[in-house]
């Protein structure tokens, strides 16, 4: 009887670990590509190489389909810097996952056509970086820039 | 006496038998022709030149056309690119492109690849050619008077893969874009940093995300186009002096679709459109000195959601008719114009028998301003609760902008 209170007592704190564990590494929400609206400008989002996102401190998720949008919301102060938890931009290589801003590169270049021509493309692999900077003849910007 | 400039004469006249017309070519290629490949007739003609194409498939990589000629082909012959290349690519001016079926264009993440890609050049005649399956359909790239006519295009693309727009042009001026079809791309029509451009007569469906879609693209006119069933609709943003005419929108269902998405668009003309059955026939955002007249409001959620942005627009003689909402806004100030249009939903008199009624009618329901601020409410529409409220607020208005109202509600449908 003892035995068996203490594997349930066991099981429990694993699942409020795991689950603790879960709200603190925050993933981003996924884009629906072609269902999901620009939060700034509206458009439908349906292109994953530039969908972007930000995840406010409250829970809440804005979705946008350039990282210019995403930039022109928090300087219209529709959202504050202060107020976001995260911002997301996706893999330009690859499957185009989300990853938090801070640990992508990123590279502007006309030839990238973004939907509302921010040009701006994020890689997670500096060698991708590298490769693509090359192709699209782009220009290396960091991402702390924006907010100086 | 001689005349000397006589002499003159006859000698000029001599020397004219010896002077021989640039006469122009035509060049057979086809299967059963000496020429077997477009590309070896395109390296043997010159500028002014015709080349026939039999029927066939041309399997050719890139077709390179850098001189002045007319490309026809009998019987749909089909350039494929072998989802690998750019089937043509036009680099000269006065060139014509006609009855081709031009198929499997390459796809990239970098490049933009299309059927048919003009550029930098002007007077180039795209008509009457079957594009099917294609990243791009025809993409314009600094072109200036050029026609994009009678054309049909068919791609096959999902939401998941990349996919390029139907007819796209970018940096372009003077174009003529009529009696196209396109379906199953991602935006059918794409306009960008265009201007003085006819599109007319179009139809435009089943498109990923819009039927028409233009930016930073001033001077324009869309007239008699469809725009059925796309993903979102039609979106019009950042332009100036735009003229819409007697076009079709309808069946544009989801959140974020609309009949007609309008952002940050400044004096415009839109006239005798139908709207039928879209989730949102028309969402305005920073619209400003807007013409609406003679519109059919049919069947759809909201006719016309219009953000406090928007001002000095005019709304007058529309028909609005069997709407969830007719009207909806975010803001309590108004600043725009609604004047004799026909609201189905009016409830007033007409003691005078002018036609026109005789109380005001206010579009905004006290509920519409609840779903603006938190949509999921709409789950409690239509209950008896919320027709109370909207009764009442019709009665008083409260929460509703005072100034938003018809002060001539027509009585009569304007005949469309």
């Amino acid at each position: 009887m003892k035995k068996q209170v203490q594997g349930i007592l066991l099981s429990i704190s694993i699942i409020i670990m795991i689950s603790i564990q879960a709200c603190a590494q925050a993933t981003p929400e996924a884009i629906s590509y072609g269902h999901d609206q620009c939060m700034h400008c509206k458009m439908t989002i349906s292109d994953a190489r530039f969908g972007s996102s930000l995840q406010t401190k409250k829970g809440r998720t804005c979705k946008f389909d350039d990282v210019q949008c995403m930039l022109d919301y928090v300087r219209a102060s529709h959202v504050t810097k202060e107020e976001v938890a995260a911002f997301y931009l996706p893999d330009y290589s690859g499957q185009h996952k989300l990853f938090q801003a801070e640990e992508m590169h990123l590279l502007k270049s006309d030839s990238l056509r973004s939907p509302m021509r921010g040009n701006m493309a994020a890689f997670k692999d500096v060698a991708e970086w590298e490769k693509a900077q090359d192709a699209l003849h782009g220009e290396k910007i960091y991402w702390e820039d924006f907010w100086k | 006496m001689k005349c000397p400039w006589l002499k003159h004469l006859s000698l000029s006249l001599f020397l004219l038998l010896f002077v021989q017309p640039a006469l122009a070519t035509t060049y057979y290629v086809g299967a059963k022709h000496a020429t077997t490949r477009i590309s070896d007739a395109l390296i043997k003609a010159s500028d002014g030149d015709t080349i026939i194409v039999s029927p066939g498939t041309y399997k050719e990589g890139n077709i390179a056309i850098r001189k002045s000629i007319v490309l026809l082909g009998e019987g749909y012959p089909t350039i494929d690119g072998m989802k690998t290349y750019e089937p043509l690519s036009i680099y000269a001016a006065n060139v014509t492109i006609k009855g081709f079926k031009i198929s499997r264009s390459g796809q990239s993440s970098m490049e933009d690849f299309a059927a048919l890609k003009v550029y930098n050049t002007r007077q180039v005649v795209i008509e009457d050619n079957i594009l099917d399956d294609n990243f791009f359909g025809i993409y314009l790239q600094n072109a200036r008077n050029c026609i994009v006519r009678g054309n049909r295009l068919q791609a096959y693309g999902r939401i998941e893969q990349r996919l390029g727009n139907g007819i796209h042009a970018w940096k372009c001026d003077s174009i003529s874009i009529s009696n196209n079809k396109i379906v199953g791309h991602r935006d059918g029509i794409y306009l960008e940093f265009v201007t003085h451009t006819q599109v007319v007569d179009n139809q435009s469906l089943n498109n990923l995300r819009y039927g028409l879609h233009f930016m930073f693209s001033h001077d324009n006119a869309y007239l008699r186009n469809a725009f059925t069933k796309n993903g979102a609709g039609v979106a019009v943003m950042y332009t100036k002096r735009v003229l819409m005419e007697d076009n079709i929108f309808n069946e544009n269902w989801g959140d974020a679709a609309y009949g007609l998405l309008l952002k940050d668009i400044t004096d415009s003309h839109i006239t005798h459109n139908h709207f039928t059955n879209n989730t949102t026939a028309i969402y305005m955002e920073g619209g400003i000195r807007i013409n609406m007249h003679r519109n059919n409001f049919q069947g759809n959620g909201w006719a016309i959601r219009i953000m406090a942005s928007s001002t000095d627009n005019f709304f007058t003689q529309n028909n609005f008719v069997a709407n969830t909402f007719d009207f909806a806004t975010n803001g309590r100030l108004q600043l725009n114009t609604l004047s004799n249009n026909y609201w189905d939903k009016y409830e007033g008199y007409d003691l005078n028998k002018d036609a026109i009624g005789d109380v005001p009618y206010r579009p905004i329901s006290l509920y519409s301003m609840v779903v603006e601020k938190n949509p999921t409410a709409m789950l409690l529409f239509r209950s008896f609760m919320v027709m109370l409220l909207d009764r009442t607020e019709r009665m008083i208005p409260t929460l509703t902008p005072e100034d938003l109202k018809d002060d001539k509600p027509a009585l009569k449908p304007f005949p469309l």
